[in-house]
């Protein structure tokens, strides 16, 4: 084994995906996941690559859409990295990349989409807005209650159960010893070294002594952050997603809803996936609500997503709901992704929250880039963890 | 969902049942003696279970399962079926059971004039679960059931829970398993006893499982033709734990009853086989003969050593899986014990799970047949009314005490047949070849589950497989696969399917029809702007 | 063939049900599988090659008997055809062909 110069903590997208970049120029890696590899959001979301604003971004008011916007320059740069990830790992990951529709259903959906348009267009994401008419003849299976639709042509999906597998042989080919059902119990900076202290399954310890520490732990970066002594702002939030039966090649968008949460595709296997950030919700422990568990299903949430997914399109309607899933993902502070290095804690980097799926294998490509040579080829500055050095300057030990 | 509907979705019970087989009906019928409201769940239109697939209402059948091994079930099922003051709900599925919500959880309109975010976004909180209480159970008690009956999806609260699903075939994958006219021996036995009809001509039934000699008789009686049943055990393995001295003091009417089935079988000329195995179903379009090949001591088929028989169905019987969805999506405590039904759910003296107030009772708690399961949903309907503060201790333990002893009994029965119905180790990995559909609803070849597992080292559970090449997420949720594919991964692992687990249950156990979930909804559309 | 059993069972009169617009004679009560098979349908569904494929359960576990059920002209989704009950006039949908 070659000596490790970076530890990757969780076995995600971000951190398959990370462990590949830096092993193809020539790091020693090691990844650590306390579970199974894409166990957890990365494996769980429904696979949207959306470029346009999420609705998540462009709900609460202009003033805060417009700084949320920030994340467009990154979308542009990932969109790009999909069309030629299939390639990369000779993998074929159901990338399907057909248009994305946001659909509007009221006047007041079709005045948000064209805020929403302008933003887009202010940071260089040209996206069309869609008459009624034109809407029934790119999409005849929207209902006739859709009136206007924000039509971006590059949006699509891709098979979140494949992706970071693909990421995680190809690393595994480089070299990347990849450890899973292994937790980590201590972060420790000695001088310019950081030293890992994991336990595998059968309960083992072992320290290990690395350059450079990556944070890709999703939901659990803050757990992963105070290892380290560190607060890092992100929350774990319960979601849930639903996907139907098999049918016949009907929806070959991505679908979402310019004023309520809601996603809808159709995967290569046929079945279509209905999510759009809906709750769950965190199961006890004692009093604290537990992310080690899976999150409960909300009953009447999971009605009220299929419901609306059923309203757009009605052909689903015949059809059964297959399973319902929860999962848990991470939500910065502010929206935006913690992307970089830390710097009150040198040699300690983060990629973690925001869209991590469609955003991932961007923020683990850069974040590579940043760590084993300084700076990465597209500025990552806007997302940097500097953004909360209020907060970690009395947390540093100086 | 209609406006009745949503009525009940704010209902209360005492304590509901889900299962109407020998457990729930036992239980009902101590619970409505104390006076306890019982509501009582079951998929099926009629009580009784698997074990008493009652003849529609408007049949009428003379001599319904005369066997003497259906009397204690029927006494049961007659004690109860006809009582109206327990609230029946059948052709009802139990899509999950939820902990009661911090929110207000049903809401007419989730989507309506409020704006579009849902109920459990918006609204006031109004009540707070308890948590964990004094005695270490998970849960505040109550819980939630979330059930699609025939007119739609609702919820309903009970105080307590039990649990008494049943347990369903273990299906053995062996090329042309998927043809049609495969199938189950108890789903043979079901049309025989519940529809009063023969599914086929001329059956072969191969398994491991005593329960096929039942069959083969039954099938026998209603006048079809038994081609052969063909036992995976070796005659002389099957007779000496018979003559178990237990078993033949205590269970000689069980033994005398298996001496007459073989003889009316031998009478009617038909074969009975031992030590060998179902290996390949063959025809164009559906079954037309079976082959079986020779199981050798050391439990290995020998492929050279086979007969065919024609035929038009087979059954088989490799023994029962329980029901364990339920419990493992409610968050229950399990554990596996692979001869007496895979993945159980752990319970306490009073057959109370891990949960507070979910109750446990029948096959769940091991497969032993449906007389234990009479007095396991004895014992377990004293702990709810223990539980639920309406025995004392004493009391509870001196109403208890026989349906103890007798149940006793019967397990230490029932430890002898798991093992004598046990089908070889290895037996699934040997049958399957490397193109045999492993998952039947996403068409998943054994062989495609192997080279992932190859390529992908890291993969070591069920679920991680699943992700990885859709094994198991189809329309039956990874029943007709999950053991298959939990033994196919330990064995390229080299553990043991436990340590593999099960498929992650979550709720919705079972798929439900977009139009139960959203009817309401969808006919008053939200208004335009 | 399959054959109801008639020797000590009393029906009610047969009704008609409609499989792929074909009427086929059934009881009430009765299960819409039973009503097919005993009709000579086999093949309840097709896999995801387009193979028919039989109900292997018959007690609501394997999904395998989905059928399309129709009735007074309304589509009642697909229902497991194991725990559906047979009404007069029933209309049910089956793959055709091989």
């Amino acid at each position: 084994m070659k000596p490790v110069n970076v530890v990757v903590l969780g076995g995600g997208l971000v951190g398959c995906a990370a462990a590949y970049y830096l092993a193809r120029r020539g790091a020693g890696v090691l990844l650590v996941e306390q579970g199974d590899l894409n166990r957890e959001a990365s494996g769980r979301n429904a696979g949207s690559l959306h470029f346009q604003l999420e609705y998540r971004l462009i709900r609460y008011g202009d003033e805060l859409a417009a700084q949320f916007a920030q994340i467009i320059p990154l979308s542009l740069v990932a969109l790009e990295d999909w069309r030629g990830l299939e390639a990369e790992l000779r993998a074929d990951l159901e990338v399907g990349m057909h248009g994305g529709l946001i659909v509007a259903e009221s006047d007041a959906d079709v005045a948000l989409l064209e805020r929403r348009q302008a933003l887009q267009e202010k940071w260089g994401l040209a996206s069309q807005l869609l008459s009624a008419a034109e809407v029934r003849r790119m999409a005849p299976y929207l209902a006739e209650s859709v009136i206007a639709a924000g039509y971006f042509p590059h949006e699509g999906h891709a098979n979140p159960r494949l992706v970071a597998p693909a990421f995680a042989r190809r690393a595994e080919e480089l070299g990347v010893t990849i450890q899973s059902q292994t937790r980590v119990t201590g972060l420790m900076r000695d001088g310019a070294q950081w030293v890992v202290t994991v336990v595998d399954r059968s309960g083992r310890a072992r320290e290990v002594i690395a350059d450079a520490v990556l944070n890709a732990a999703g939901a659990w970066a803050g757990e992963i952050g105070a290892l380290a002594h560190l607060h890092l702002p992100i929350f774990a939030v319960p979601l849930s997603m639903n996907v139907i039966e098999r049918a016949a090649p009907l929806i070959p968008h991505l679908v979402q809803h310019a004023s309520q949460r809601l996603t809808l595709k159709q995967v290569a296997a046929g079945n279509v996936l209905v999510g759009g950030g809906w709750p769950s919700r965190f199961s006890r422990e004692g009093s604290a609500m537990s992310t080690q568990r899976r999150a409960d299903p909300v009953v009447e949430n999971v009605m009220a997503n299929l419901t609306l997914a059923a309203r757009l399109v009605p052909a689903i309607g015949g059809l059964h709901l297959l399973r319902s899933w929860t999962g848990i993902t991470g939500i910065t502070t502010d929206q935006m992704p913690l992307l970089g290095a830390v710097p009150e804690a040198p040699g300690f980097f983060v990629a973690a929250g925001g869209a991590a799926f469609t955003h991932g294998p961007t923020y683990a490509r850069l974040v590579s880039e940043l760590i084993l040579e300084g700076r990465p080829s597209v500025s990552i500055d806007l997302y940097s963890p500097a953004r909360f050095s209020h907060i970690n300057n009395f947390m540093a030990s100086v | 969902m209609g406006a009745s509907d949503q009525q009940v979705s704010d209902a209360t019970c005492d304590v509901a049942i889900i299962g109407a087989g020998p457990s729930g009906l036992a239980a009902a019928a101590v619970l409505r003696e104390h006076g306890v409201g019982v509501t009582v769940i079951d998929e099926q239109p009629r009580a009784g279970g698997q074990i008493l697939r009652q003849p529609p209402k408007n049949f009428s059948v003379a001599h319904w399962l005369p066997a003497k091994l259906y009397d204690r079930v029927k006494a049961a099922l007659h004690a109860v079926s006809e009582q109206q003051d327990i609230d029946w709900r059948f052709q009802s599925t139990v899509l999950g059971i939820l902990r009661p919500s911090a929110y207000r959880t049903l809401r007419a309109d989730a989507s309506g004039a409020a704006g579009p975010e849902s109920a459990a976004v918006r609204s006031h909180m109004e009540r707070q679960t308890s948590v964990a209480g004094p005695d270490q159970k998970l849960g505040g008690g109550a819980h939630e059931l979330w059930i699609q009956g025939p007119s739609g999806c609702y919820l309903l609260r009970a105080n307590a829970v039990l649990l008494a699903p049943g347990c369903y075939e273990r299906p053995l994958a062996f090329p042309g398993w998927t043809l049609p006219g495969v199938m189950g021996a108890g789903a043979i036995q079901g049309f025989v006893k519940s529809q009063q009809f023969v599914p086929g001509n001329r059956f072969v039934l191969a398994g491991s499982h005593p329960l096929q000699l039942v069959v083969a008789d039954q099938l026998l009686t209603a006048g079809a033709q038994v081609a052969a049943v063909v036992f995976t055990q070796r005659k002389q393995q099957a007779l000496r734990m018979l003559r178990h001295p237990f078993v033949a003091l205590r269970h000689h009417r069980q033994l005398l009853e298996t001496s007459h089935i073989l003889r009316r079988l031998r009478r009617a000329g038909v074969p009975v086989i031992f030590g060998h195995t179902i290996v390949r179903a063959d025809g164009a379009h559906a079954v037309e003969k079976a082959t079986i090949a020779e199981i050798n001591p050391s439990g290995t088929i020998d492929h050279h050593k086979t007969h065919v028989f024609e035929c038009d169905r087979i059954g088989v019987c490799h023994g029962f899986l329980a029901s364990s969805e339920l419990a493992r999506q409610a968050g229950a405590d399990m554990h596996w014990k692979d001869h007496a039904g895979g993945w159980l759910a752990r319970h306490d003296d009073w057959l109370e799970s891990s949960i507070k107030n979910l109750f446990v009772a029948g096959e769940i708690t091991s497969v032993d047949g449906a007389d234990a399961a009479l007095e396991k949903g004895r014992i377990a309907a004293v702990g709810i009314l223990r539980s639920l503060g309406r025995l004392d201790d004493n009391r509870a333990r001196s109403l208890a005490s026989n349906a103890r002893k007798r149940l006793s009994h019967l397990q230490r029965f029932a430890a002898v047949l798991q093992q004598l119905a046990q089908p070889p180790a290895g037996l699934a990995l040997q049958t399957m070849s490397d193109d045999t559909l492993l998952c039947r609803c996403e068409s998943i070849q054994r062989g495609e589950l192997q080279r992932a597992l190859a390529d992908n080292k890291h993969v070591l559970s069920a679920d991680a497989a699943k992700l990885l090449t859709r094994v198991g997420m189809g329309l039956c949720q990874g029943r007709l696969c999950g053991d298959n594919v939990a033994r196919v991964i330990a064995d390229a692992r080299g553990v043991q399917p436990d340590e593999v687990g099960p498929f992650q249950a979550q709720a919705p156990v079972k798929p439900v029809p977009l139009a139960a979930l959203t009817r309401e909804r969808i006919t008053s559309p939200r208004p335009r702007m | 063939m399959s054959k109801r059993i008639t020797v000590g069972v009393v029906r009610p009169s047969p009704v008609s049900i409609f499989v792929n617009g074909k009427a086929v004679e059934a009881y009430e009560g009765e299960s819409v599988l039973t009503a097919l098979i005993a009709a000579g349908v086999l093949a309840t569904s097709r896999d995801s090659f387009g193979r028919l494929r039989t109900p292997f359960c018959n007690m609501g576990v394997c999904f395998d008997c989905l059928v399309e059920v129709e009735e007074g002209g309304r589509v009642s989704s697909r229902v497991r055809a194991c725990l559906t009950p047979v009404r007069a006039g029933l209309r049910v949908v089956v793959p055709e062909g091989r």
